[in-house]
This record gives structure tokens, sequence and C-alpha cells, in this order.
């Protein structure tokens, strides 16, 4: 049998084995489906009914919209928007399990019949580094300015009119876990943190359900949630940390 | 009016800021172009790629006379600060046994990245949050994370949390599948 206390300690001695190296400032994960939706009956109060969501959670959840295009809620861990064509459940608070468990109930159970033809699992991360050197080493080995001819020399300016990297994408698409999809890297700058410099790292893990004409529900859709959320979030991870690595290895020369 | 977190728009292939003043002005203008006709080439092809990306907003035209500028969806952050919790290790439980003051769970590590339960624990009921209590009995799954949390304020610290997962019904298609694994595993048992 455990002791409690002792848990607590050990677990501040030394992260697991896939966190990453830099401990991100927000780290958020939503899945995101493409199809047909109705935001009208995406309120709160309908998730606390079919017991989706505690009653407490709606009472304090804030509502911003409930409109027959645009619904949109948020309690102390989740995020919800819903449009004609796209349903997005967000959430920044461990454990991110919680999320999955609600999209696969929200669709498995209560609405199956949604014809869902995209599949989104994301991580958005944003991430300090020390100094503007850093964020600069990044930029340069993610798309290095020399490629740009002669304008490489004007690239980075002056401090008031710094320039460089501001978005990079990288894209896998030979995949074995689906037919069609890609997982997509996005690293930008970050403006998002206190801190003056930072980097925000967004992965987009994308599969295709079929064609949008002949999808007819969503059950494809809800297992691949079902089964593949928190490989998709380590394998994120994982990505991530490769850019985090980068900031590591110049930190330390 | 509160200045509010800048959301980003793109315009043609540079980036610049873009401030809402308030959700309102956003959400109305989110309608706005939400409810736009596609008579524009370009607002068009935007409306497409946003049915076609699983990115974590949609992008879509501010307005046809402006037709290259694009938002992200998400309103303005005005909403209420709330504490953020950064892990720093998470267990999966089962509950094996309830008393009266505390239930024992057994744990499996997720963020090493364990298969099996190799710990035990017993935590108070206490620690169970209200919306929670009707989910606690034998059996149940739940997530232990402890890490920092940091109030908006600023302040941090170490904080243990309890959640149980709200975990789907067992389809009729899994049940069967289960079944064949169950047949699998137990013709492949050779009993002598």
């Amino acid at each position: 049998m455990l002791h409690r206390d002792n848990r607590l300690s050990d677990a501040t001695g030394g992260l697991g084995d896939f966190a990453m190296r830099i401990q991100p400032e927000i780290d958020k994960a939503n899945v995101v489906f493409v199809g047909d939706f109705n935001p009208r009956i995406f309120r709160v109060d309908w998730f606390a009914a079919q017991g989706l969501l505690p009653e407490e959670e709606a009472t304090s959840a804030e509502v911003d919209i409930v409109h027959p295009e645009l619904s949109r809620f948020s309690t102390d861990w989740l995020v919800v928007q819903v449009e004609r064509h796209r349903f997005l459940a967000e959430t920044s608070v461990p454990p991110k399990i919680r999320l999955a468990d609600l999209v696969v109930r929200l669709f498995g159970e209560y609405l199956s019949h949604t014809p869902v033809h995209l599949v989104g699992i994301n991580r958005i991360v944003h991430f300090a580094v020390p100094d503007m050197d850093t964020l600069d080493r990044i930029g340069e080995r993610l798309a290095p300015q020399d490629a740009w001819g002669e304008w490489a020399r004007q690239i980075k300016g002056s401090p008031e009119h710094h320039g460089g990297m501001q978005s990079i994408t990288m894209q896998q698409t030979l995949l074995d876990d689906r037919d069609k999809g890609y997982i997509r890297a996005k690293v930008e700058p970050s403006t998002k943190l206190k801190a003056s410099f930072a980097v925000n790292v967004d992965v987009n893990d994308h599969y295709v359900i079929g064609n949008p004409s002949d999808v007819t529900g969503c059950e494809n859709a809800v297992s691949l949630v079902s089964n593949r959320f928190e490989d998709s979030l380590k394998r994120s991870a994982w990505i991530i940390d490769q850019v985090m690595a980068l900031a590591q290895k110049t930190k330390n020369g | 009016m509160a200045e509010t977190a800048s959301q980003y728009i793109d315009v043609g292939s540079t980036r610049s800021s873009w401030r809402a003043e308030s959700k309102d002005d956003f959400i109305e203008y989110a309608l706005k172009r939400l409810a736009r006709d596609d008579s524009d080439a370009v607002d068009a092809d935007l409306y497409r790629e946003g049915r076609r990306s699983t990115t974590n907003f949609a992008v879509i035209p501010i307005h046809a006379s402006e037709s290259d500028k694009m938002l992200p969806v998400f309103p303005p952050e005005e909403r209420r600060r709330r504490p953020t919790l950064v892990p720093l290790q998470e267990w999966e439980g089962h509950v094996i046994d309830i008393s009266e003051h505390h239930f024992t769970a057994r744990l499996v590590d997720m963020t090493r990245q364990e298969l099996i339960a190799r710990e035990e624990a017993d935590f108070e009921l206490d620690e169970v949050s209200d919306p929670d209590r009707d989910l606690l009995r034998e059996g149940a799954i739940f997530r232990w994370t402890i890490g920092y949390e940091t109030a908006p304020s600023g302040s941090k610290k170490r904080v243990s949390q309890l959640v149980f997962r709200r975990l789907p019904k067992w389809t009729k298609k899994e049940l069967a599948q289960a079944d064949r694994d169950a047949d699998k595993l137990l013709n492949g048992v050779n009993w002598e």
C-alpha cells in the first residue's frame, strides 16, 4: 500500500517518459468534427439533462451564444463551440481523457446519426524560451534564412523591427493508422504568454472518415476518438518535444 | 471598454493583430460572416477550406469586400480567469473497496505509460468532488492528477485532483467483439 504523501514527493522528482522536456504554460487538447450539426441543440443545460455534464458544472457554465448558426459555452474544464459544419470541444485542464469520454458519449449515445466526415485530434502548446536568441535559433533551424538568398541579410532587421521565421508547417502524410489524413505541426512565435519570448506549436492529427456525401453517421468518428485520443496526444507531445529540443540544444550551446 | 486578448487575422500573406472590443462585438461579427452569401469567389474558397480543415479554429472570411482576410472563430478571451493546473503525474485508478471514510484503488501510472496496475492507494472520501460522488462505486474508473495549480493572481500551490470518468456505455458491437476475444483466449488455453 502506498503512502500518499510519498507519492506526491516522488512525482516532483521526475516526469514520465513521454513528458515534454519544457513544461508548457498553455497545453490544450481539442477534438474537431467536420460534418453537419445543428448548433441550437448544443446547450449546456441539454448536456446536463443527458448526464453528459454534472448539474453543478452546467449551472456555473458561461454561455456565450446559442444561435442557429453558432453555439458556444464553457465550464471550468471545457469549451464547446458548434457551427453548422464544425463541432469543437476543447480542454486545457487535466485529465484530458475527460474530453474524449464526453465526445464519445455525446456522439455515440445521443447524436449517433450525425454525419461526420473529418476528425481532428489537436494539441496546442505554448512554452517560454529564455531569450530572443533562442527564439531566433529555433526559427533559423526550422527555416534557415540563407535559403532566402540575398534577402537573408535583411530579414532579421534591428531589435525594434525584428524579423525572422513567423510560421512554418510540416506535414506527415504516410501513416499506417489511417487510409487518408495527415499530421500537421505548425510552429510560430507565441504572444499568448507573459514571458517575453515564447513558442506556439499546434499539432493537427487529421483523419478522413469518408466523402461528405457518403457518410451517414458518426460511428467511425466516435470509434476513432475512443481508440486513438490518448495515443494521438502522446504522439503530439513527442512532436512538440522535438521543437523543444531545439530550444534546449541552443540554450546549452 | 476593457482591452481584451488579441486575435489574429491573416491579411493576404502577412499577419497582423486584431482586437475585438468585446465578446458581443465578436459574436455579432462572427454571425454576420456566417450568414454571408458565397457569391464572392475567394469567400467561397475560404468557406470550402473551412469545411476541409480540422484545425483548432475555423477560418472564415470577414466579409466579401475584404475577402482575403480571415479570422479565427474563437472570441476574445474576456471570460473570467480560472486557475490553471500543470500536471506532474497522472494515474488511472479503479476502485476496489469503499469504507466509511475512504476508498481503496489500484493504480496504473499513465505518466510512465504503464499498462497494468502495480500500486494501490487509499483516498479520503472527502477528496471526491460533489458532482462525482454518485460515480463512486466498486469498479469505478478515475484519474488522479497531481500538479501545481496557479491562481489568476499568480500564486501557486501543489494540488491532488480526483476526476471520475463518465464512461460511454458498451455498444453491442464492442460486447460482441469482447465475446469473440474471450472465445479466442479460451480456445487458446491448453487444458492439461
